[in-house]
């Protein structure tokens, strides 16, 4: 374990639980205190206000509910898309695998961030549509991840030696082939939850992600444009939390990486 | 020569599959889709005559193919909101975003290879250690915070540079080389963020292939033949490492182009990002389609480059093997 | 010239610790050849590469290793230098790996001949032309500018000969030199090595795993087996008198046929 891995279990785990249990605690995020408008950080309110007195640190922690679950929700998708998609080209090869990844190449070159907009716009943009058109439009990595796995994989003898022994193509490939693509995706999914928050953010920092009142990271940071001179803490913790949660996906990604994958490791040590 | 010609060829199907996407996004949009190609100037009657020419009730496909032919006759449409024509439009907000991605792919690969080389070359020490966490942090920090944190700094607290928006509007008489330093002052905010965050993905890479590279028998070789470090790491290890980021800045060009349509919108940079979210807002869909459509050819247009590059900087794809040996 | 004393090599890392190299000790005089042969990993690159000084940091070596009476361990890297190439130079077993594929074999070739003997680049070119066709490339002054991959494998080894014997090296390492070459491959760069030999009084260091083809050209044969040298004498000794066990496999080993 290497500080970097420490640093992510423990900024993860300590913002899942308080996310988990900040509806438990008896107050309210979206309450409004006139009496307590744009205030620094101090004992009361250790991240400040906002410009409707409303508990920063509160309204943070409920933020990190939303981003945990649409990261968590989004990557969940991509990978069902993703990993179906990379299965079916790599297994099927000829001519179905050249169709699929030239239809992946499109939608690698199509500005993903604008579809996303215009579908949140076309709909009515709310937290189940963000998560689905993330998943839907992150999937394409992964799916040329898996295949290229599998096609790899399917080379080696022991495919062939199932086939000889006439088990099932379908049997070949769950049973097979799908567990030895776990690693590679398990990593790629880390990094992909740390892409989906932050294109979360950006959507809610539109205001095309999830609506206020509701607080998320994003529509916290949208909130505090007007106050970026007269109160930065506005804009700076939700960034900084956003920072934090995706710099951890990112460490548990690489981290993951190294002790899963012996090639990884060998580009690190070996030198003969 | 064949190898450019290959890809431009592949690359056209890609182009009418980006065309088809926009397309089908543009028929998703709510309301009549023929008022888009309806000049504001022409009458009910003319408006008929573009429906029928279009051929409303025809099958999707159909539709497409109409639409398709528009496209390869100049005609995107016209505005929601202002009128103009979505062409032209488009054509206004180029030249800014060509600017700004140009500038900032130079500034990044300037940026990346050294310190990349350096990283893999100087692996696991207290170099490379800081140069990787900086990195990672850049690809962490969302962009366009990022560029809200700079405003703070650089412009509000500091005011050393202007917020937002091309050039100092009171300079429109001005010569031009005091327009120039007024674009230049106006660009370094958002340089700097799409930079930034364009690094840091790179570096790693470039730290990968470097470690690779150095443990390749051609640099122990090269050793063994008493050659410098100096010439080792900046002639044989360097052309080497160039290869990958090559390909790599290919892969990356749509998150690139992607992050910086966002930056141009927080600093009012006048190029197609902000136009396509402003379109966004206004639910303006003729702008918005085309500015899809225009990213995917940029994004394609990239790609392309990238691996005719590669294929002429790698001498085993360019210089063929010669009959028999 | 060369002397080895006790040296000794291990790699460590987080895991293991590897010893690959368990002190061997070896002379090898002026014009003298030296042949070293052991099965794969036995240590035999590892050994030899410590001459060069070119061990990845990670290798803890001990012992003494003396050229013409300077310590080669004592060097800074910069008086090393002017030792590799120049005064040992080192053949590689995949000579294919062993050239950059991203420039020609004439950059790589006049850029190594400018350092080492410090002559205009015309001069280095024309050299460079010379020893190609003294190693037999056909075309030599064409083929000059073509990469390496446009080469054989055999070619390419041709093309190592060549350049390493450019720079005159006062003693040759040929780390298993056709060990990755096909059989007829393997003859013509022998026959091609020993007649390029025979002509300078150069020292030879031959490494191989194949017993016969030691023999066949060394004055002296150590054997090394898991790191230690287990024996050592001329090669008429060896197989006439073998004390070792794994010397006895390694005779019985080579197919009778050649003999
Ligand atoms: N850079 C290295 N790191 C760790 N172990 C190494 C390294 N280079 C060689 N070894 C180990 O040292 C031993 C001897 O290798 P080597 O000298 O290459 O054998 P050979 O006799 O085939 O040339 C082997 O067990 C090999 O795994
Ligand atoms: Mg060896």
């Amino acid at each position: 374990m290497t500080p970097k891995l420490w640093f992510s279990m423990v900024f993860l785990g300590g913002l899942a639980v308080l996310g988990a249990l900040v509806p438990l605690l008896p107050f309210d995020p979206n309450a409004i205190d006139p009496e307590a408008m744009v205030q620094p950080p101090s004992i009361v309110h250790w991240f400040g206000t906002d410009d409707l007195g409303r508990d920063i640190l509160l309204r943070s922690l409920y933020g990190a509910r939303i981003s945990l679950v649409v990261g968590l929700v989004s990557v969940s998708i991509s990978l069902m898309i993703g990993v179906s998609i990379g299965l079916i080209a790599g297994f099927m090869g000829g001519l179905g695998d050249a169709i699929i990844m030239r239809c992946i190449d499109v939608m690698m070159a199509l500005p993903t961030l604008f579809l996303i907009l215009m579908v949140q716009v076309v709909l009515e943009p709310s937290m189940l549509n963000v998560m689905v058109v993330i998943g839907a439009t992150s999937w394409m990595g992964m799916a040329r991840l898996v295949r290229a796995e599998v096609l790899s994989i399917k080379e080696r003898v022991f495919v062939t030696a199932c086939r000889a022994r006439g088990i099932a193509e379908k049997t070949v490939l769950m049973k097979h082939i799908l567990p030895h693509t776990l690693n590679p995706v398990i990593v790629a999914a880390m990094l992909g939850m740390g892409g989906a928050i932050l294109v979360e953010s950006v959507l809610s920092f539109l205001g095309l992600g999830v609506q206020p009142p509701h607080a998320s990271w994003g529509n916290m940071l949208e909130n505090s444009l007007g106050y970026l001179r007269s109160a930065p803490w506005m804009a700076l913790i939700p960034g900084v939390l956003i920072t934090l949660t995706v710099l951890s996906l990112n460490f548990l990604g690489d981290g993951l990486w190294l002790l899963l994958d012996p090639k990884a490791k060998e580009s690190h040590v070996k030198r003969s | 020569m064949s190898i450019i010609a290959k890809r431009l060829i592949q690359a056209i199907p890609l182009v009418f599959g980006a065309s088809f996407v926009s397309f089908l996004m543009m028929h998703l949009a709510p309301g009549d889709p023929t008022i888009m190609f309806m000049d504001p100037s022409v009458s009910q009657n003319d408006l008929d005559q573009v429906r029928e020419n279009l051929g409303l009730n025809a099958p999707l496909l159909v539709q497409y193919f109409h639409w398709v032919s528009a496209l390869l006759q100049g005609n995107f449409g016209y505005s929601y909101i202002t009128g103009q024509p979505v062409f032209d439009a488009i054509c206004e907000r180029l030249p800014a975003t060509l600017m700004l991605s140009v500038a900032s792919l130079s500034l990044i690969l300037l940026i990346t290879f050294p310190l990349g080389i350096l990283c893999g070359y100087k692996k696991d020490t207290w170099v490379d250690d800081s140069i990787t966490i900086f990195s990672f942090l850049g690809l962490s920090i969302p962009t366009f915070w990022l560029g809200l944190m700079f405003i703070l700094v650089f412009s509000l607290q500091l005011d050393w540079l202007p917020t937002s928006g091309f050039m100092d509007p009171l300079l429109r008489d001005a010569p031009w080389y005091q327009q120039l330093a007024s674009v230049l002052r106006h660009m370094a905010l958002p340089l700097l963020t799409i930079t930034v965050g364009g690094i840091a993905g790179l570096i790693r890479y470039n730290r990968f292939s470097m470690i690779k590279i150095l443990a390749q028998d051609y640099i122990t070789a090269a050793r063994a033949r008493g050659l410098s470090e100096r010439r080792i790491c900046f002639k044989h290890a360097l052309k080497n490492a160039l290869l990958p980021i090559i390909t790599i800045l290919g892969l990356d060009l749509p998150s690139l182009i992607g992050g910086s349509f966002i930056i141009e919108y927080i600093f009012s940079w006048p190029g197609m990002g902000q136009l396509g979210v402003q379109a966004v807002f206004q639910r303006d869909y003729p702008i918005l389609m085309a500015t899809i459509f225009f990213s995917s050819v940029l994004i394609i247009i990239g790609n392309v480059l990238a691996d005719v590059s590669y294929a002429m900087a790698d001498p085993r794809i360019s210089s063929p093997r010669k009959g028999a040996a | 010239m060369l002397s080895v004393r006790n040296l000794d090599v291990q790699f460590a890392s987080k895991e293991n610790t590897v010893h690959a190299v368990k002190g061997i000790s070896y002379t090898i005089s002026p014009g003298e050849s030296l042949g070293i042969v052991g099965e794969s990993g036995s240590g035999k690159s590892v050994s030899a590469m410590a001459i060069m000084g070119l061990l990845p940091p990670t290798a803890t070596i001990s012992g003494d290793i003396d050229f013409n009476g300077q310590s080669l361990r004592d060097l800074s890297n910069k008086d090393y230098r002017r030792i590799r190439g120049k005064k040992i130079g080192y053949i590689f077993q995949n000579p294919l790996a062993a050239l950059n594929p991203v420039f020609t074999v004439g950059n790589q070739m006049i850029e190594t001949i400018q350092i080492h003997h410090g002559v205009t680049k015309p001069e280095a070119r024309d050299l460079a032309i010379d020893y190609l066709n003294k190693v037999k490339i056909t075309d030599a002054h064409q083929r000059i500018d073509d990469y390496p991959h446009q080469f054989s494998l055999g070619m390419c080894q041709r093309i190592m000969i060549a350049m390493t014997l450019s720079m005159k090296p006062e003693l040759l390492i040929a780390d298993e030199p056709t060990a990755s070459l096909d059989v007829t491959t393997q003859k013509e760069i022998l026959a091609l090595m020993d007649e390029l030999t025979a002509e300078t009084n150069m020292a030879m260091m031959f490494i191989s795993h194949d017993l016969a083809v030691v023999s066949e050209r060394c004055d002296t044969v150590g054997v090394m087996h898991l790191g230690t040298m287990v024996e050592m004498g001329t090669p008429k000794d060896i197989f006439t008198s073998p004390k070792n066990d794994y010397t006895r496999t390694l005779i019985d080993a080579i197919p009778k046929i050649s003999f």
